[in-house]
């Protein structure tokens, strides 16, 4: 059912990976994905699986569902692979037989080289969705991109328009359901014929949802201005966040991954 | 029978851990040309209920059979059929309006039946007429209307299809006392003009007291009763303890009638509350 | 100076050229500090129009609204009458703007730049003066109607605010939600000190008030206790207003000339007038 997708897939738990920083966090998956980016052979691949597998397990988030946020993904994956293969020069894998004569050791390589640094990506930058609240993350953007209000960038409006979408997007979902239903009750069919006939099913949802969105707007411009909202100047933070020991024990492991990587990338 | 629930089961997110009953085993049957009111406190199953009786929610378990029909024994065209023939009007179904005009809202239902054009239309007048708007409202935008004039709009659309059975979750909620009484009227005056079953979802006693036959009672998933408006009245205590709010007049008159005075314990209006006292005064010699 | 609120000869009107588009016309009310006072008035009859006066959000066409002393169209002041003027909405869904109670709670402290310590504490007693404590770091979308209400409440309250008022705010919930809002107000005003402006069409809860006013048309059309104004159940069901059962029962039966009081309004109150009436303690002309 509709409900049961929640925005960025967050698992609440209570692990020293839940408890980091969400600004450590981000800072370090970004981090992360450099390191793939820069891993060159098959060995740094390890140190980085390693490194991703421990955190997994220390995040007590279960494997099987890291495994099948690869899923939707699966399609790119396997496009990569293939036209990684494709394009691989150097021995042929079965030089007798004609049609086969695109395969190649070299090809293979790289098809799994790519298909290694792509699942990588997917499970680092997942395991940080998995272990942080939407409303964190967000928060933590914002503090990570104050920097840039300086060069005039919205970054409050940015961020309070996040907060206020993440806080609508359930409702709405909810809304969505009590329509959909209203209308089905009217005999409304969403179910057979072609693509346009569906499209246009939806219209009866559609308008309801637009017109509704817009009095719950218009409703919190009320709400939010009677609770002296005033824009960004002058707010103080109710949430504060501060670097703690866990946070600059995550961040010299990283660094000391990256330092393995180069390495291993120098020598090897 | 027009419905007939048979152990009907239904479970929210199964195998997940928010797993919740909020059907559980409801065997419950409802006759044809009835009013019935149904009663229970905010998350008592009372919406999940209705929701089967036209098949926007599949049973986990148990049979839902409407007109004689098991509606999940076969095909889908059954089922939207059975839509057509079980009227729902959502809470707040102001919100589902989405026509340029009201008239093309109101047909949106007839149209899905497939009906003719002079079909459709004779029908829009006829509910316009039931819901109490003026015909001159036909042809202006809903998004125009006012609240209560919004709500009557919605539930014109649902009497359109001609229902054998019109089901109303909650059709006075949020209305002022004058919005509600007419409401309440127009109902009243459908059900007795078509003949046609209705059921009543609603919080307020005193609403379902003045048009409800019978009363089915929810309590926790469960159909706890199922019965005449007197039988089920006469049991305010265990209203009270289920959550459900009852009427400050009967509240009044089952302390008097535990204080020994001979009134009736069984008054939900203030008309029967008048006639009651009435009544006992002239008996006691204290009134001619 | 007593009164919180001081509207003197408002008239609104969204279209001040048109004038059928008047909304409020020419209205005087005087809120007194800490009282409870019921705005009562079928849909349209201006109430909430003038709620949205006595905090601001809207501004008068004619005539002049001061809120604690200031007047609302005195911009510099708007941000000070908004801090003391909370108001709470119909809907609890559009007014909760974080996904985290707590956080919600907090949104009204954040835009006064009050100090962080400060903050915790306001939030950690105003959660506790609505009773959802416990659920503090619940999402607002997973709780009941009376519940999201409540956080509401205390996003209010959080700012320490000398009056609340409440627009509608038990229209869409069910009864179990009802009750825990009036108990809340009603609290609100005995142990915080906080004058209470509640609008709304259900006249049970009117009758909690220390004073009602009925609105129709917007005008002013009755103003006074309870039970002075709920004695008048031909006039407030001409406005198209309910009367509690009681005292609708003692007007049907005067209508039978029994010499029943006219301002019954509780239960306890009515059961003990019937009781004497039975006994034939109290007169009639037959």
């Amino acid at each position: 059912m509709i409900k049961d997708i929640t925005l960025g897939q967050f698992f609440p738990g209570d692990s020293v990976i839940h408890k980091m920083d969400p600004r450590m966090k981000i800072i370090l998956t970004v981090v992360f994905v450099a390191i793939i980016f820069v891993v060159k052979n098959f060995l740094g691949f390890a140190v980085a699986a390693i490194f991703l597998a421990s955190a997994v397990l220390i995040s007590k988030i279960p494997v099987r569902t890291v495994l099948k946020g690869i899923k939707p993904l699966l399609f790119i994956i396997i496009f990569t692979a293939f036209f990684n293969v494709f394009y691989g020069t150097g021995v042929k894998v079965f030089p007798d037989i004609s049609w086969l004569s695109w395969l190649t050791y070299g090809g293979l390589e790289r098809a799994v080289f790519m298909v290694i640094r792509i699942v990588l990506l997917i499970i680092g930058t997942s395991l940080m969705t998995y272990t942080t609240s939407p409303v964190m993350l967000s928060d933590a953007i914002e503090r990570l991109l104050s920097p840039l209000k300086h060069l005039k960038v919205p970054v409050h409006e940015l961020s309070m328009m996040m907060t206020i979408a993440m806080r609508f997007i359930p409702t709405l979902i909810d809304e969505t359901e009590k329509i959909t239903n209203a209308q089905k009750a009217r005999g409304a069919d969403f179910e057979t014929g072609n693509i346009i006939r569906r499209a246009k099913a939806l219209i009866p949802i559609l308008i309801p949802l637009i017109v509704s969105a817009f009095r719950r707007a218009e409703e919190l411009a009320d709400a939010m201005e009677c609770r002296c909202y005033n824009g960004g100047d002058g707010r103080t933070r109710y949430k504060i966040y501060n670097f703690s020991l866990r946070d600059y024990i995550a961040s010299i492991i990283m660094l000391a991954v990256l330092a393995i990587v180069i390495v291993i990338n120098i020598f090897f | 029978m027009i419905i007939t629930t048979e152990n009907l089961i239904y479970k929210y997110g199964v195998g997940t851990p928010f797993e919740k009953t909020a059907l559980d085993n409801v065997s419950v049957s409802i006759r044809e040309g009835d009013y019935v009111g149904l009663i229970g406190q905010t998350g008592s199953g009372k919406s999940t209920l209705i929701s089967h009786f036209n098949a926007i929610l599949k049973p986990t378990s148990g049979k839902v059979i409407v007109d004689g029909e098991d509606l999940w024994q076969d095909n889908k065209h059954k089922r939207i059929q059975t839509r057509f023939k079980v009227g729902l009007v959502f809470q707040y179904p102001e919100y589902q309006l989405f026509e340029d005009t009201v008239y093309n809202d109101i047909a949106f239902g007839p149209k899905n039946m497939g009906l003719s054009a002079e079909e459709i239309d004779s029908r829009i007048m006829k509910s316009i007429e039931f819901v109490g708007l003026d015909k001159k409202f036909l042809q202006k935008s809903p998004f125009e209307l006012s609240g209560g004039q919004k709500r009557r709009v919605a539930i014109a659309g649902v009497m359109a299809m001609s229902p054998k059975v019109l089901i109303l979750d909650e059709p006075a909620a949020g209305l002022d006392p004058k919005g509600r009484d007419e409401i309440l009227a127009r109902i009243r005056e459908y059900h007795s003009e078509t003949k046609s079953t209705v059921l009543l979802v609603s919080h307020s006693m005193e609403d379902i007291a003045q048009n409800a036959k019978s009363i089915i009672v929810m309590n926790r998933a469960k159909c706890i009763m199922h019965a005449s408006v007197q039988q089920v009245f006469e049991n305010a205590g265990m209203l009270e303890k289920i959550g459900l709010d009852i009427p400050q007049i009967t509240r009044v008159f089952i302390s008097l009638h535990n204080k020994g005075y001979n009134v009736s314990s069984n008054i939900y209006t203030v008309q029967d509350a008048a006639k009651e006292i009435m009544r006992c005064l002239k008996e006691g010699g204290l009134y001619d | 100076m007593n009164n919180i609120i001081d509207v003197e000869n408002l008239t609104f009107s969204y279209n001040p050229e048109e004038h059928s588009a008047v909304v409020l016309d020419g209205i005087d009310l005087q809120i007194e500090k800490n009282s409870f006072v019921a705005i009562l008035g079928h849909n349209g009859s201006g109430k909430s129009t003038l709620a949205k006066h006595f905090n601001g959000i809207l501004l008068p066409t004619g005539g002049k609204v001061y809120a604690c002393g200031f007047d609302t169209c005195d911009n510099d002041k708007l941000l000070e009458i908004r801090r003391n003027m909370g108001m709470v909405f119909q809907n609890p869904d559009n007014q909760i703007i974080a996904s985290v109670v707590d956080e919600d709670v907090a949104f009204a402290l954040e835009n006064l730049g009050v100090e962080h310590n400060e903050m915790v504490k306001r939030v950690d007693e105003a959660l506790e003066i609505v009773g959802m404590t416990e659920y503090k770091h619940h999402a607002p979308h997973r709780l009941s109607g009376g519940q999201k209400q409540r956080v509401a409440i205390a996003g209010i309250i959080a700012m320490k605010p000398s009056c609340l008022i409440l627009d509608e705010p038990t229209a869409m919930l069910d009864p179990q939600g009802r009750k825990e809002i009036m108990s809340t107000i009603k609290r609100l005003k005995t142990e915080q000190g906080v004058t209470i402006v509640l609008i709304t069409h259900y006249m049970d809860e009117a009758v909690q008030a220390d004073r009602v006013v009925v609105m129709d048309d917007g005008k002013i059309l009755l103003d006074g206790t309870p039970e002075y104004v709920f004695q008048n159940v031909g006039l407030l069901h001409s406005v198209a207003l309910d009367v509690p059962q009681a005292a609708e029962l003692m007007y049907k039966l005067r209508e039978y000339d029994i010499k029943v009081p006219i301002s019954v309004l509780h239960e306890a109150e009515c059961v003990d007038v019937l009781s004497k009436l039975l006994e034939g303690k109290i007169d009639n002309h037959h």
